[in-house]
């Protein structure tokens, strides 16, 4: 350092500030990039939060439905199927944020998009695959919001 | 420069943080979850699966999926440890030379191979979001990890292609992540509640070493077993109600596990929550519905002993530490189980001080492991230091009132304008108060300086724009400068002092700000309305001038009787009084207006809508200056 001369010494500095203003620009640039990425998360993150929500209602509707008494008249058959509308009604309404149901009886397991809650012995399917869907699977795009809940046939 | 991956290499979860612009920053998983399963699978098809993928799968390939491998990483086969795991574990465990194997998918793996499979997945995930290579690493482990645990994770780094820089304890990180490292000689105590397992340590954290003292723990408590104890509460409940054992019902079961541990964390806020699962089971009467209520109060009595036997532990580690747990400056708590209010009150109990929480206790230990990367880096020591103005900046306008135009802690250097307007009618100067302060009213603030712009062509007020510049350079130096848009003029000003307040005088003024804030609040509503009222009342005296015979003269007449109303109350103390006038008069010069407006109809029309929509957008950015001279 000592046998640099001023001349030298101010170039090295001008060097390392124009380094670092291209630096700090740069990620500035960088910043704004990841923000407008970051509110594009957050508007799907909020969404994805939303549908959460709601899902689990869904999942006692499908419940309910399997549940329907085998004998019932034609007064409570009415009354029930005004019911089901609301059902149809809240899964459209979750549709409409983009939201789509997937899993059914015979798909092979797939760990990204199943989530095995149980297995169990059957002669007619081969094995691995879904035998039962105990809560169906909800996605977003290509995104699993929340993985359908199955019971798979005994590897 | 290449980014350093801080992670914590967790028995149920794993975590990994970075540190950006000089900051640690938690990165997501390609799940985009914020922790991953330290979970690994080998499926029949040969396939294999890490993190979440492999924990769904568990229940149909328990012996191919392989979890808590950190009770196992650098154990000898013969250790009690593993003995006992090998009874309880699902999958296989053998024995390679004195060490351990495990079995996956018809294959031998070492403890450190499996490890090196979930930061390896860590690692291609950390490389997708940040689209950089990932080399080095820190990884943090136990307190009591022997020489060879702490080798054999190094191992497990090395094997997934990462440079191991450093292998630090989980307390030290989670002290790192607080900034304990910068204060002198404390001791600091942290209480690890995870999910399956308790770890107390006591450090020594002196100037630029942490001593671990003493560390206990219990290998086998942790958040599932209050999980547990939730569930066994509502299958008790549910019994007593209906006399259905669900805990026979894998499906019931699955629901009540979710809807507990749901319970659990609702309980953390909240005082009371409702686990609601209907159609949850059925017998020859129909369906029956579980509808419970559970409280804190009831939770907390539930597992209140699992939060007593976690201070066993605590006492044991004080004890080792040779300390008196009044010596313990500071109590840092980590894991998921911490957020729990009973135990984060039952440790506030214990220490006779509040215990820290502020960092995220599921993700505190992966931060400090990246802030250990930063300084190893000297990243921390390399930001260029930038500074904030203390406090805001702004001008007076009118009524008195404090107009920011640079909110405090605002990074310098910076600038900003913004465009304001005459008060009276053919006002030829502006007055510019340069203020410094929190508080809503100018005269409580503290003056800056002051200048004025002469030479404002005559003109209606509202109708001049002045630009006011506030520019800020590196050094804190404030320019304010004031230029009439319609000639050029311009005057500014250059003021030394803007933050050469002292440190107490600042927070004197912060303080002050927050004393007064509902106060000053109130002042500048009322000036706020004073203000609409004397707008309302120039617009309205306007119209009634330029109306001509386009008004009836019962309108204008009417037009000024609320003009004397509104002029009557606007100077008084009562703003539900000055807004009922106000509004009073808005609505009928309204109707006045339109109908002026009607009669205007015809060739005009676009040119008026096109120059009242006009005068409407610089109408509204604009602030009123309040001198007069």
């Amino acid at each position: 350092m000592s046998n640099m001369s001023d001349e030298e010494i101010i170039k090295d500095n001008t060097a390392e500030y124009l380094a670092g203003w291209k630096r700090a620009l740069a990620d500035y640039d960088n910043l704004k990039k990841d923000l407008s990425r970051e509110r594009g998360d957050m508007r799907a993150n909020a969404i994805a939060d939303a549908v959460m929500r709601i899902i689990p209602v869904l999942d006692n509707f499908d419940v309910a439905t399997r549940f329907v008494p085998e004998e019932i008249d034609e007064k409570l058959r009415n009354w029930l199927t005004g019911i089901l509308f609301i059902q149809t009604q809240l899964e459209e309404a979750i549709k409409g944020m983009g939201a789509e149901p997937y899993g059914s009886v015979g798909d092979p397991f797939d760990a990204n998009l199943h989530d095995a809650v149980g297995e169990r012995e059957d002669a007619t399917s081969t094995p691995g695959t879904i035998l039962e869907i105990v809560a169906r699977g909800w996605k977003i795009a290509d995104r699993v919001v929340r993985p359908a809940k199955v019971i798979t046939r005994t590897q | 420069m290449p980014k350093i991956l801080g992670i914590d290499l967790g028995t149920t979860n794993s975590c990994m943080a970075i540190i950006e612009g000089g900051q640690p920053k938690v990165l997501e998983n390609r799940e985009g979850a914020r922790t991953t399963p330290s979970i690994v699978a080998t499926t029949k098809s040969g396939e294999r699966l890490v993190g979440t993928p492999a924990k769904r799968q568990a229940v149909t390939n328990a012996e191919h999926t392989l979890f808590s491998i950190k009770r196992l990483i650098g154990r000898r086969f013969d250790d009690a440890d593993v003995q006992r795991d090998i009874k309880m574990m699902p999958y296989k465990i053998v024995k390679r030379g004195d060490g351990i194997a495990v079995t996956m998918g018809e294959k031998e793996y070492s403890p450190e191979e499996i490890s090196a499979m979930v930061l390896g997945k860590l690692k291609a995930d950390a490389e997708e979001k940040l689209g950089e290579k990932i080399t080095q690493a820190v990884i943090t482990v136990p307190a009591y990890f022997d020489d060879a645990q702490r080798n054999a994770t190094k191992v497990a780094g090395e094997i997934a292609g990462l440079e191991v820089l450093r292998i630090i304890n989980e307390p030290t990180a989670a002290a790192l992540a607080y900034g304990f490292d910068k204060k002198k000689g404390e001791q600091v105590m942290v209480y690890d509640l995870g999910g399956g397992t308790f770890d107390v340590s006591v450090l020594d954290v002196s100037a630029d070493t942490v001593e671990v003292k003493a560390t206990n723990g219990d290998t086998h408590l942790g958040g599932d077993d209050f999980d547990r104890r939730v569930i066994d509460w509502i299958v008790d409940e549910f019994r007593k109600a209906e006399g259905i054992d669900l805990g026979k019902d894998p499906l019931a079961l699955q629901r009540i596990k979710d809807a507990a541990e749901r319970a659990k964390i609702e309980l953390s806020t909240a005082q009371t929550t409702e686990v609601n699962q209907p159609f949850i089971t059925s017998d020859a009467n129909g369906p029956k519905h579980l509808a419970l209520t559970l409280s804190r109060a009831k939770l907390e009595e539930i597992v209140r002993d699992l939060v007593e036997k976690t201070l066993i532990p605590v006492r044991k580690a004080l004890e080792d530490a040779k300390m008196d747990k009044a010596a313990i400056n500071e109590i840092v708590m980590v894991g998921g189980m911490t957020r729990m209010p009973l135990v984060q009150k039952m440790v506030e109990e214990f220490f006779g001080k509040k215990p820290n929480i502020t960092v995220n206790p599921d993700e505190v230990v992966a931060i400090g492991a990246a802030v250990q990367g930063g300084v190893l880096q000297g990243e921390v020591k390399d930001v260029l230091l930038l500074d904030v103005t203390p406090l805001s900046l702004g001008i007076e306008t009118m009524g008195g009132v404090s107009t920011k135009l640079i909110e405090r802690n605002t990074t310098i250097p910076t600038s900003k304008s913004q465009i304001f307007s005459t008060a009276a009618d053919n006002q030829n100067t502006v007055e510019i108060h340069v203020l410094q302060g929190e508080r809503e009213m100018a005269g409580d603030n503290k003056t800056l300086g002051r200048f004025t712009l002469s030479g404002i062509p005559m003109a209606p007020r509202g109708v001049p724009q002045v630009e006011v510049k506030f520019d800020i350079d590196a050094n804190g130096i404030l320019n304010v400068s004031a230029t009439d848009k319609g000639t050029g003029k311009s005057q500014q000003i250059t003021i030394t002092a803007s933050t050469g307040l002292s440190k107490e005088e600042v927070e004197r003024m912060k303080k002050d700000a927050e004393l007064h804030a509902e106060e000053d609040k109130k002042k500048k509503e009322m000036i706020e309305h004073r203000n609409l009222a004397d707008t309302m009342i120039y617009t309205a005296e306007k119209m009634l001038k330029d109306a001509g015979d386009k008004a009836t003269e019962e309108e204008k007449k009417e037009i000024e009787e609320k003009i004397v109303a509104l002029k009557a109350v606007k100077d008084g103390d009562d703003h539900e009084a000055i807004k009922k006038a106000a509004d009073e008069l808005s609505t009928v010069a309204q109707k006045v207006g339109a109908k002026m407006y009607q009669g205007q109809q015809g060739t005009q029309e676009s040119k008026e809508s096109e120059e009242s929509k006009e005068s409407k957008d610089s109408e509204e950015p604009i602030d009123t200056k309040a001198e007069e001279k």
